[in-house]
């Protein structure tokens, strides 16, 4: 899939909370083996952060980098799988916190660790049709794992947002993308339920590798590229190994997916992962790089694109926050703090 | 003005008054009042309370407290200037007076905290700063005036513990007040002990909230009468926002307002026998002292160390007790600073008199020093 | 729950808008309807650059209600570059770490939420310069 005009990444920009848990502070608290799946950090929000103040941080970094008027944004999109509000968009808070409101749709969107990419996608298409000058997606997340679940190892907190526009302003223009979705429930939260659920090792092969497999696959055929076209490779990042698995299996080789794969140093951010990982890649990128994007959703799906990286991007890209900025702050936290902060104590 | 004089004080201890309820707090007080003056019925009651309407406890208290001491026929109101409403009440009334329309006026300030939890009423009592703004913002009094001391070290070039002083100076006096809450010296191991409520301030440097009534009626004087008399009351408002003190250090609604006082008086600072100055926490009774003149700007404290302000020296200050030992009623506030003042200038202040007490200036202040009301009176 | 308050100070807490005197040129945060240094009633948004400098902090440790949550917090006075001296809290950044001068720009954040079922007021806060963040292990 392509749009018919030229669609360009005119604006990107991460947040990350600034406070960390090491993995085996959780294997303290509750196994005790002395020995966590592996030694790594999350991300923790602080007492005052939760998914519309990440949000509204990666869109404001977005906006610095894109230095267009706000008023231009004919969308404010964000997905997420930790909305504050049950009922009550996220995005119509993050649009009114950049100026894009009113004239502009606002949405959030749901599914599971991918509607940050689902809103790219409509982005595109909504930039390309020619229906807005620009529209701004993004994904963030204050990731739910139930205490004591292998789950908890992982779960950061992080967000990123896109701004899409003309492909002549931008720093990377969209060359095709393409989506993969069976319905397939491999992990899911149920209403009112505080912590997902997820089918342990049916969350791998059946579920994230065969779809984004698929997804990739089909985009190749698509476009006529193969894994050697590509510099860079950013996957969804549940954990360190699926990714580089993943990518094993496309054909990539490790050293164009393993500096892109964040979760041993935030954890995996669930609608902010591949977009954090692609932000990461954007930060590295030079004029001419082909850059892989595929995210992967449990219920379950993949949305896989390709980008290429314009002339323009060092003097746009100098203008916005380096993901590096975010990824090295580090204030470390104990389980006591991290259960707090998190509101995992009852307080009423 | 001195044709106003003060034929009544009535005053309850302030204190955690669990089986005491708003109404009868007031009703307590003015009782006193009463009774000294068997043979007057005032035609008006102003009520000073501050936060009953927030706390959900009785609103247009002066109606409900004349109702309930048999005063039916004379006009009623209430008066809500935050912690300054006491003075505000004092200074209607007496412009009540003198406008002709009233023979005599009872003031009665009533408040009852100690219904709320501690954070409620630190709520509550936040929105007396910008309710949107500032306590919107989790701004609180205390907060707010742990800033200033911070500004007031760091700009003056001072050590926090300096500040001991200044509640020492309080408790010392209120250790005789049989009507404090705190009635006890404090020492300086205990106040460098305290725990922070928000640092540098700790519980020591603030005055502890507390139930209270007290009430003043007022006449206008007859001839040849000895009773104390108002010789001055002034008003007077400024910025609010409390970013204005603590970055100017400085109140310049307090000094102008006992400035206009001492000129209506015609008195100097130093004819003054005593003051009772709003110490609702350091930073205001650092402030205050130096906006009154009683200390140059920024040596309101090596001032009170150097025993400037007992009760043998020049300046005699928080006679009493102050809000600090005795406590503070914040609507209640600027009446019983009232009281304890013209218990003094009676030669009645018990183990706290100053000696041959003659004239004395009381200040209160609402809204973070936004609002500053002060009376002088004198026999 | 104060619904409707909430919503009149969006603009305010989330864009930092106030107003700008037509006539006498003045900013004013939060805005205000009517000029009080040139009494003009021609009052015109203005959105503040979010840019400013601590004057002075104080870490709270007794909260009010409804923010008990975030205590230990940092709360001081911020001027903004425009002029306006505001009381804001400050977020990010650890009390050893912040001194009077230090720069700081403007961040949106949870200020408070009524109970689990009112509605949450995201509102501004003061951080450290993103470009100049450096928290190390």
């Amino acid at each position: 899939m392509k749009p018919d005009r030229q669609v360009g990444i005119i604006g990107y920009g991460g947040y990350i909370p600034r406070f960390r848990i090491d993995s085996s502070e959780i294997d303290r608290v509750w196994r005790s083996a002395g020995r966590p799946p592996a030694r790594f950090f999350k991300a923790v929000p602080g007492p005052d952060e939760d998914t519309t103040t990440i949000a509204i941080q990666a869109a404001r970094n977005a906006m610095r980098m894109a230095r267009i008027d706000p008023d231009e944004l004919r969308a404010v999109w964000f997905g997420t799988e930790s909305k504050p509000y049950a009922v009550k968009p996220t995005s119509t808070i993050v649009a009114d916190a950049i100026g894009a409101l009113p004239h502009a749709n606002a949405a959030d969107w749901e599914f599971a660790c991918k509607p940050g990419t689902e809103a790219m996608q409509a982005a595109i298409a909504m930039v390309g049709s020619g229906m807005a000058p620009y529209a701004l997606c993004g994904g963030a997340d204050t990731s739910q794992a139930r205490p004591g679940d292998v789950l908890e190892f992982f779960t950061g907190a992080g967000g990123a947002a896109y701004i899409l526009g003309p492909a002549d302003k931008g720093l990377a223009t969209v060359e095709a993308s393409n989506s993969y979705v069976t319905n397939t429930p491999d992990f899911f939260r149920r209403e009112g339920q505080a912590y997902p659920s997820h089918g342990q090792r049916f969350t791998g092969e059946p579920a994230y590798f065969h779809h984004i497999q698929s997804a990739v696959e089909q985009l190749f055929a698509e476009t006529g590229h193969t894994a050697a076209d590509y510099r860079f490779a950013v996957f969804h990042q549940p954990n360190y190994q699926f990714p580089l698995k993943v990518a094993a299996s496309l054909g990539f080789p490790k050293e164009s997916v393993a500096p892109f794969i964040l979760t041993h140093r935030i954890g995996n951010t669930y609608s902010g992962a591949a977009l954090l990982g692609f932000a990461k890649a954007l930060d590295e990128a030079e004029p001419g790089d082909r850059i892989l994007l595929a995210s992967y959703g449990s219920g379950a799906g993949s949305d896989a694109f390709s980008f290429v990286v314009t002339e323009g991007i060092a003097e746009i890209r100098q203008r916005g926050i380096p993901l590096e900025t975010y990824l090295s702050r580090h204030k470390p936290i104990d389980y006591a703090l991290y259960a707090r902060y998190r509101g995992k104590l009852r307080l009423t | 003005m001195n044709h106003i004089e003060i034929i009544g004080l009535g005053q309850t201890r302030c204190a955690e008054k669990w089986n005491v309820g708003l109404l009868d707090l007031a009703i307590k007080a003015a009782a006193q009042a009463l009774a000294e003056a068997k043979d007057v019925t005032p035609c008006a009651l102003i009520a000073a309370n501050a936060l009953s309407g927030a706390l959900f406890d009785q609103r247009n208290l002066g109606t409900f407290i004349a109702d309930r001491l048999g005063l039916h026929g004379i006009e009623t109101h209430t008066v809500a200037t935050d912690e300054a409403s006491g003075g505000s009440a004092i200074r209607l009334a007496s412009a009540l007076i003198q406008a002709g329309r009233c023979e005599a006026v009872l003031v009665v300030g009533a408040e009852k905290t100690s219904d709320a939890l501690p954070d409620q009423l630190e709520a509550v009592r936040a929105t007396g700063l910008d309710a949107l703004q500032e306590a919107e913002f989790g701004f609180s009094p205390t907060i707010a005036a742990a800033l200033g001391m911070q500004q007031y070290l760091q700009t003056h070039g001072l050590d926090k513990g300096l500040f001991y002083h200044l509640s020492e100076i309080a408790h010392r006096n209120g250790a005789h007040n049989p009507k404090a809450i705190f009635p006890w010296v404090l020492k300086q191991e205990q106040y460098a002990k305290s725990p922070m409520a928000a640092a540098p301030l700790s519980v020591c440097d603030n005055a502890p909230s507390c139930d209270g009534g007290a009430a003043v009626l007022l006449r206008r004087s007859k001839p040849q009468s000895t009773h104390v008399r108002l010789l001055a009351s002034a008003a007077v408002s400024g910025p609010t926002g409390i970013a204005a003190p603590i970055t100017s250090l400085a109140l310049p609604a307090a000094q102008a307002s006992a400035a206009r006082a001492l000129d209506e008086a015609g008195l100097a600072l130093d004819a003054l026998s005593l003051f009772e100055l709003h110490d609702v926490n350091a930073f205001f009774a650092a402030l205050s002292i130096e906006a009154v003149g009683l200390a140059p700007r920024g040596e309101a404290l090596t001032r009170a160390a150097a025993g400037h302000f007992y009760t043998d020296a020049a300046h005699p200050l928080w006679t009493m007790g102050g809000h600090k030992s005795r406590g503070i009623a914040p609507g209640a506030a600027g009446v019983y600073q009232l009281v304890e003042a013209a218990l003094q200038l009676r030669q009645q202040a018990g183990p706290c008199q100053v000696p041959n007490a003659k004239t004395a200036l009381v200040q209160c202040l609402g809204s973070f020093g936004a609002l500053a009301v002060t009376h002088i009176i004198g026999v | 729950m104060q619904i409707a308050r909430t919503w009149r100070q969006q603009a305010s807490n989330l864009r930092l808008s106030g107003t700008q005197c037509a006539s006498c040129h003045a900013h004013f945060f939060p805005g205000r309807i009517r000029c009080p240094h040139c009494a003009s009633t021609d009052m015109q948004p203005h959105a503040f650059s979010g840019q400013g400098e601590v004057l002075v902090t104080t870490v709270v440790h007794e909260a009010p209600r409804n923010f008990e949550e975030q205590v230990p917090y940092l709360a001081g006075l911020v001027r903004l570059a425009e002029g306006p001296v505001i009381a804001a809290l400050l977020t990010d950044v650890d009390p050893k770490d912040v001194a009077p001068g230090m720069p700081v720009e403007m961040v949106t954040r949870r200020i408070k939420s009524d109970g689990t079922s009112g509605p949450i007021v995201y509102a501004y806060k003061f951080a450290p310069l993103i470009s100049e963040l450096q928290d190390t292990p």
